[in-house]
């Protein structure tokens, strides 16, 4: 099969405090998507386009090939989604949770759910009412994994969970691709989880897409540059260098579009390169942002 | 519309409501029971508790079912499932109704069963009782449908307030402003008179309008969530 | 098992490499030993997919991996390549080492005075005490 994962194109959507613009974004078959950005960028809104929930104003957008939101239901068969503000029926146990999942999904793993549970320490014959948040999660989780979507999406999958919780999601998020036939999209605020699990990145800001690119490249092309500027030289425009800050006779430079020539141009200029260093994600999401706003300003 | 997948909905739907339909079937029974005991006291308070079973059913059904769907932040869950919004609109729409259906049919045939078989009343009765139930039923799709299509919890629960508060005005303005009903009270038999029937008929109507207009809302809506 | 460190502060696909290459210096993958896909690979470490192709692309150029196509990837049957890595790295080290000296204005001639003094100080005692 030929088809993509989930493919978005100039897709709109205006409400009155806030617009998606121009969204555009491929997750191909086989590889995990991170989708971060601050708070109210528009992650959220894009997933609720992606499974039809909210109707784009304009733009396409087609998971596993169905278009959306007219064929969202043979869609919906396929993918799995789990959103930070889902909740389960307070009520009821986890286990009846499984059976109604069970009764409607053909492809639920029993085996794969029993095994979960145990591994995320839950406990079927438990009420949702009783379950502390991250066991919520954990419920939720369990819910989508075993049913063995061909696409998952996951918004803000790991919020709340202690840090064995969070391994174990991570775990079995990143195992989903060990078939080339799923694929996988989520958010989150956690740029660690992001940088670890994800093949491709895409960064919202403000309603549009900043970057999305595979994430090898991403986190290749920033670079921040420590410089020693000796008394009577100062410090040159190099391109491509977009924040500069300088104490005394140190500075700190950072790059989104690192080349071999960029050093090269500060040595030229009679300045020391004391470190080229890569950055973290969060490092870049911090940087990137400041960055976007300056220029909206500017 | 209803595929598989509707009925599954109906089903869970069925199941996490069971208890208010058997507590309504319950305070109905409870109600015509009283009724045998002859006396205008037990007549007060038999009528009473048969129609207030019936009004708290209807006024919990479309807050348990709907309203707490959204509050309760279920909602994505079940709009995660392989339906659209019509579909769940549909499946919710016929899950409350007919949840409502269970209590309303029985204790109406039960209240029906009480003057043909018990003379607890004479026959004469029966087209304004029918009249008077239905008004409940009528309430009780107004409601269902503004918590399904409104986007308001306080919406939904400001209507739901007003609506079944306002049974006695409308039962009182039909036994009052219709002779032509009450003339026929005392008569042995059911006489089904053009009054009866344009009122009964009005009813219906106007709940077959109030359901067409909630799926038709429904099945345009472009945000779910 | 490879383990990423998280206050490792370099990119995890060098992290991986060099995990990978450690394990090719003590002999645990041999050298002509097939050794695990990438997406197989990826998901015993729970790291993406790119990260892991990304440290198999570079070994491939260094010529420490191979990768046939349709028949997976193999360590390179050089019967050296143990060695090579642990030269390969102290090679990098040094490097390191000289690149700062060279920042720093220091002479070859005392570059190579300081090294001498420096493994004088931490290897030659314990060669002594044998």
């Amino acid at each position: 099969m030929s088809e993509t994962g989930i493919e978005l194109e100039g897709v709109c959507k205006s409400y009155r405090f806030f617009e998606l613009q121009n969204v555009a974004l491929q997750v191909p078959l086989g590889t995990i998507m991170g989708l971060i950005g601050p708070n109210g960028a528009g992650k959220s809104t894009t997933i609720r386009i992606l499974l039809g929930l909210v109707h784009q104003d304009r733009g396409n957008v087609r998971v596993l090939g169905h278009r959306m939101p007219d064929e969202q239901v043979a869609a919906k068969w396929e993918v799995g989604f789990a959103s930070e503000d889902m909740r389960l029926y307070e009520s009821m146990t986890l286990g009846w949770h499984m059976n109604f999942m069970q009764s409607i999904y053909p492809a639920w793993d029993a085996g794969y759910a029993q095994d979960l549970l145990k591994r995320f320490g839950l406990r079927a014959e438990q009420k949702v009412k009783g379950l502390s948040h991250g066991q919520r999660v954990k419920a939720t989780l369990l819910l989508v994994f075993s049913r063995r979507p061909r696409l998952l999406v996951l918004d803000e999958p790991t919020t709340g969970l202690d840090p064995v919780a969070r391994h174990e999601v991570l775990r079995e998020i990143s195992s989903v691709v060990a078939d080339e036939d799923r694929a996988v999209l989520f958010s989150s605020h956690n740029t660690q989880d992001v940088e670890q699990i994800s093949d491709c990145i895409t960064f919202i800001d403000r309603g549009r897409v900043i970057d999305s690119m595979d994430k090898e490249t991403y986190l290749d092309r920033w670079r921040r540059l420590r410089l020693e500027i000796p008394a009577g030289i100062t410090l040159p425009i190099v391109p491509g260098i977009i924040w500069v800050k300088q104490t005394g006779r140190l500075a700190v430079a950072i790059t989104n579009n690192f080349k071999a020539d960029i050093p090269t141009a500060y040595e030229r200029a009679g300045i020391l390169v004391h470190a080229v260093e890569t950055m973290t994600l969060e490092e870049i999401f911090v940087a990137n942002v400041e960055h976007n706003r300056e220029e909206v300003v500017a | 519309m209803i595929g598989g997948m509707s009925l599954h909905l109906i089903l869970k739907d069925l199941r996490q409501s069971s208890h208010v339909i058997v507590l309504a079937i319950i305070g109905g029974m409870a109600g015509l029971a009283l009724l045998l005991i002859r006396g205008q006291t037990a007549f007060v308070l038999g009528t009473a508790c048969f129609f207030i079973s019936m009004i708290l059913c209807g006024g919990v059904l479309p807050i348990t079912n709907i309203v707490n769907e959204r509050k309760r932040k279920t909602l994505a869950f079940m709009m995660s499932l392989p339906i659209t919004a019509a579909q769940y609109g549909g499946a919710k729409l016929l899950s409350t109704l007919g949840m409502f259906l269970v209590p309303w049919l029985t204790l109406v045939a039960a209240g029906l069963y009480m003057i043909l078989f018990r003379h607890v009343m004479p026959e004469g009765t029966i087209p304004t009782a029918l009249i008077l139930a239905t008004v409940p039923l009528m309430g009780f799709c107004l409601v269902t449908g503004i918590a399904l299509v409104g986007e308001s919890d306080g919406l939904a629960t400001a209507v739901n307030v007003v609506v079944n508060s306002s049974y006695w005005l409308a039962w009182y303005l039909i036994a009052s402003q219709a002779p032509a009903l009450t003339s026929t009270w005392n008569s042995p038999v059911p006489i089904w008179n053009g009054t009866a029937v344009a009122v009964l008929g009005m009813e219906y109507a106007v709940i077959a309008i109030i359901l067409a207009l909630t799926m038709l809302v429904q099945s345009r809506k472009r945000d779910f969530l | 098992m490879f383990v990423i460190s998280q206050t490792d502060k370099r990119p995890m696909y060098l992290q991986i490499i060099e995990q990978m290459k450690r394990r090719i210096a003590v002999g645990d993958w041999a050298p002509g030993q097939a050794i695990p896909s990438i997406r197989q690979l990826a998901v015993e470490i729970g790291v993406s997919v790119i990260t892991v192709k990304r440290a198999y692309l570079e070994l491939e150029r260094e010529g420490v991996v191979a990768t046939r196509q349709g028949r997976g990837s193999f360590v390179t049957s050089d019967a050296e390549v143990g060695a090579r890595i642990r030269e390969q790295e102290m090679t990098q080290q040094l490097e390191q080492a000289v690149r700062r000296a060279a920042l720093l204005g220091v002479s070859p001639r005392a570059l190579e005075k300081h090294i001498r003094e420096i493994y004088d100080r931490i290897a030659a005692p314990k060669k002594e005490s044998k």
